[in-house]
């Protein structure tokens, strides 16, 4: 569903990301993971459309994103981790100006489904500004699956949300996948990332560190067998050294 | 504190120079900056005009007694704007939590007051001195205005500080203080009596006197204090006078310093207001204010339909919900009461006419102007939002037609009003060399060109928003003489593309219109404009396009 070649980003004189190649299949969820600055927003936004790629291919649904970006981004749903909301508007009219866009009308019954999933379902006529910052985070995921996207990508998806919240998203996104989608999450919490995503891809300075199940990366390095993905990310990153928390 | 507090603020002036130091180094923020200073010379020291005069510095004590005890009335009575109280979100976040008392957080508070007030000092000794409103020494007129501006400052601040005690009731407070200001009412008015008219009928001089005689210029006096130095005659006269202002001062600084009010709460929510505030001239330009977004309803957006359509759909909600109709609604009232005049009384009519046709039709010619830079329900208004809008399967020319027609139409359906209403009045008054079947015939060619020029005209500003995205977001931004000098810039090359733009259109209706004359008379005005829309209708589709293209290449990380 999504298919990544020879993704390179340069800023100036800044290689934010450098031959980065990966896919993710239908139902699968790839765990992006990295240190700060290793080039994780940067990769989700050049698969999102934000930013053209200096270099590389990146498919979604077969479509071609720098060729056919229509019909790449009507597949695809992407929520950043600060919620982009226009605060002049309430929820219901974000997920009637999101099914506008994305020409989903079929998709209109949904809306109240959603909302008591995303336990927003008192605040349909609330404008985006009177949200606290959790209710802001939940109603920018709601958009990215109201019109049931086969590709979700998730950057920090819990960030605000309540224990109750967190435990809600998780179902959420496991669902998703399970219904076919394919999702690619990035997000600092390492045991998230352990305990939703089939496959994990760690990034170092824009480039690949490791990429598979926990399984597979640690196949070739008897010392990480079995380790948690915490200890191999810390390792892998050259961190292992340091005494735990 | 007192080492930590000036730590802070010489710190915060010397990297501020060297930002500053630093932006001059790119050629744009140079050149802005010169061409800002250009200006404000040329303001503070150009030739003055013969009829700038200033009134006399007796009269300008007078006027700022005035409206210094109108000011501190309505603090008292009201409350005094909290933004006073404001401190910044980093000043809140380390000083707050810090082991510091309520009185060394109010005296860095006044210390740091001094930067704004000095800057208030050296404009208006410049302006009052250029103008011949003073006759004392420079530094003995600033240090004068010095007085002012903090005696002022200061007690804002007391009184915002007090206002828990006194009107955090709003209205009902305020009907408490009813008796006070029924003391001052009936004060003036004794006082009023007591002063005969001047025969000459001089009614300022007529209000000075009335300002100077007693009661009324004893209730007056500590507002007129902080003023007396400025009509200082002499050395020795302004030093007494300029003691009692530092007395005064002292006053408030006691004041303040011991009031320990528990201010923290409204100084958060203060500082909250300003930050709001200064984000959204940041994003929206100096008409943002603090309006609170209502969720009035309005047409609702249905699932289905055209995205450009949603898209415009959504600038519009904005405009709605963001701003107060006020405006539109007085202007539409004027005009019908105006044109309701005109129409039923034969006396007044000639004159309501003549107000409507003259405000309609100039207000109308300025927003042709200025209204591209006053509408920003586009592309200008969603800056932050770039990110979003490249993830949605929307074409770049889709976005960017409904970005532009999002303000286009407003604008238009302002100007048609307007428009409207100016002709109805000249077409009552016999002004205009048409009938009322040729200008409603002509209406709709008129119309459609003038939503055709403001197509083009915002569709440069919003090109210039996303090609040269930091200079719109500069020119948005609170800021300095670099800023005067970008919109300087900013609006020179505007309105110069839209010259050009209309030159060739305008050119070919012109054409139209001199080659029709003689078959149609006024009716070829009909062809003659449709054509000069359609050229102008053309270009504005080739401008979009290209933009839309530009759109989808453009990396919105830049504007950040």
């Amino acid at each position: 569903m999504i298919e990544v070649a020879g993704l390179r980003k340069v800023y100036g004189t800044l290689t934010a990301v450098q031959d980065l190649s990966f896919s993710v299949a239908p139902g699968e969820i790839l765990g992006l993971v990295g240190p700060n600055g290793a080039g994780k927003t940067t990769t989700l936004r050049s698969l999102a459309g934000i930013i053209r790629p200096t270099s590389g291919t990146v498919r979604i649904g077969g479509h071609l994103l720098d060729q056919d970006p229509i019909a790449a981004k009507a597949m695809l749903a992407f929520v950043p981790d600060e919620p982009q909301l226009f605060e002049y508007l309430t929820v219901a009219e974000h997920l009637a100006f999101t099914l506008r866009l994305y020409r989903r009308p079929d998709a209109l019954p949904r809306v109240s489904p959603l909302l008591e999933e995303l336990e927003l379902t008192g605040k349909h006529d609330a404008l985006a500004s009177e949200l606290s910052r959790g209710m802001k985070q939940k109603l920018a995921i709601a958009c990215g699956l109201i019109h049931d996207p086969a590709v979700l990508m998730l950057d920090e998806p819990l960030t605000g949300l309540d224990p109750v919240g967190i435990r809600r998203m998780k179902r959420t996104i496991a669902a998703r996948a399970q219904a076919g989608a394919a999702v690619v999450l990035s997000s600092h919490l390492l045991q998230l990332v352990e305990e939703l995503c089939t496959r994990v891809l760690i990034i170092q300075g824009g480039r690949t560190v490791a990429l598979g199940t926990m399984a597979e990366i640690s196949a070739g390095r008897p010392e990480l067998s079995g380790r948690g993905l915490e200890e191999i990310f810390l390792s892998l990153t050259g961190h292992g050294e340091e005494p735990p928390a | 504190m007192r080492e930590a507090a000036a730590f802070l603020l010489t710190r915060s002036v010397i990297n501020r120079a060297r930002q500053f130091r630093r932006r001059l180094k790119s050629p744009r923020y140079a050149i802005a900056l010169l061409l800002g200073a250009g200006y404000l010379v040329l303001i503070f020291f150009g030739q003055p005009r013969a009829d700038s005069a200033l009134l006399p510095s007796g009269t300008i004590v007078s006027i700022g007694t005035l409206l210094l005890a109108l000011f501190t009335l309505k603090w008292w009575l009201f409350g005094a704007d909290r933004t006073a109280l404001a401190f910044t979100p980093a000043e809140i976040q380390f000083l707050f939590p810090a082991p510091v008392s309520r009185a060394a957080l109010l005296s860095y508070k006044l210390l740091r007051a001094q930067l704004p007030i000095l800057l208030s000092v050296l404009i208006w000794t410049v302006l009052l001195h250029r103008h011949g409103a003073a006759s004392l020494a420079t530094p003995l007129y600033a240090l004068g205005l010095w007085g002012f501006f903090a005696t002022v400052f200061f007690h804002r601040l007391g009184v915002a500080l007090q206002r828990d005690a006194v009107a955090e009731g709003g209205w009902r407070a305020s009907w408490r203080a009813l008796p006070v200001v029924l003391a001052i009412v009936l004060c003036i008015v004794i006082t009023a009596f007591r002063v005969a008219p001047p025969a000459g009928g001089d009614r300022l001089a007529h209000a000075r006197q009335i300002m100077e005689t007693v009661p009324l210029s004893w209730l007056l006096w500590p507002f007129r204090l902080p003023l007396l130095p400025l009509a200082a005659e002499s050395v020795a006269e302004w030093t007494l006078r300029f003691l009692g202002v530092l007395g005064l001062l002292l006053l408030h600084v006691i004041w303040i310093v011991r009031a320990d009010v528990a201010f923290e709460d409204a100084a958060l929510e203060a500082t909250t207001r300003r930050t709001a505030l200064l984000d959204r001239w940041r994003r929206q330009g100096g008409m943002a204010s603090l309006t609170a977004v209502k969720a009035r309803q309005w047409l609702p957006l249905g699932a289905d339909g055209h995205p450009g359509l949603a898209i415009l759909w959504k600038n519009v909600t904005r405009l709605i919900r963001t701003v107060r109709p006020v405006f539109p609604l007085l202007m539409i009232a004027v005009m019908v009461i105006g044109l309701t005049v005109g129409v039923v009384s034969k006396a007044a009519g000639g004159t309501a006419l003549d107000l409507v046709a003259g405000l309609s039709l100039s207000w109308a010619a300025l927003f042709s102007i200025l209204g591209p830079q006053w509408i920003r329900i586009d592309l200008r208004g969603e800056l932050e939002h770039l990110p979003l809008l490249r993830t949605w399967p929307v074409s770049g020319l889709v976005v960017m037609t409904s970005e532009v027609a999002s303000s286009a139409l407003v604008l238009t359906a302002l100007q048609a009003v307007l428009a409207i209403g100016g002709t109805t009045a000249l077409l009552l008054r016999g002004d205009l060399p048409i009938g009322w079947t040729q200008a409603v015939v002509l209406a709709v060619p008129m119309g459609l060109l003038l939503l055709a020029v403001n197509v083009i005209s915002l569709s440069i500003q919003n090109g210039g928003a996303l090609l040269y995205p930091s200079w719109v977001r500069t020119e948005l931004r609170p800021g300095g003489i670099e800023m005067v000098g970008q919109q300087f810039l900013t609006a020179g090359a505007s309105l110069l593309l839209l010259a050009l733009a209309v030159l060739g259109p305008g050119l070919l209706g012109s054409g139209a219109g001199y080659l029709l004359w003689p078959h149609l008379a006024l009716w070829s005005l009909g062809p003659a404009t449709l054509l000069a829309a359609a050229g102008l209708g053309l270009e504005a589709f080739l401008i979009l396009d290209w933009l839309g293209t530009r759109f989808e290449q453009f990396d919105p990380t830049a504007v950040n």
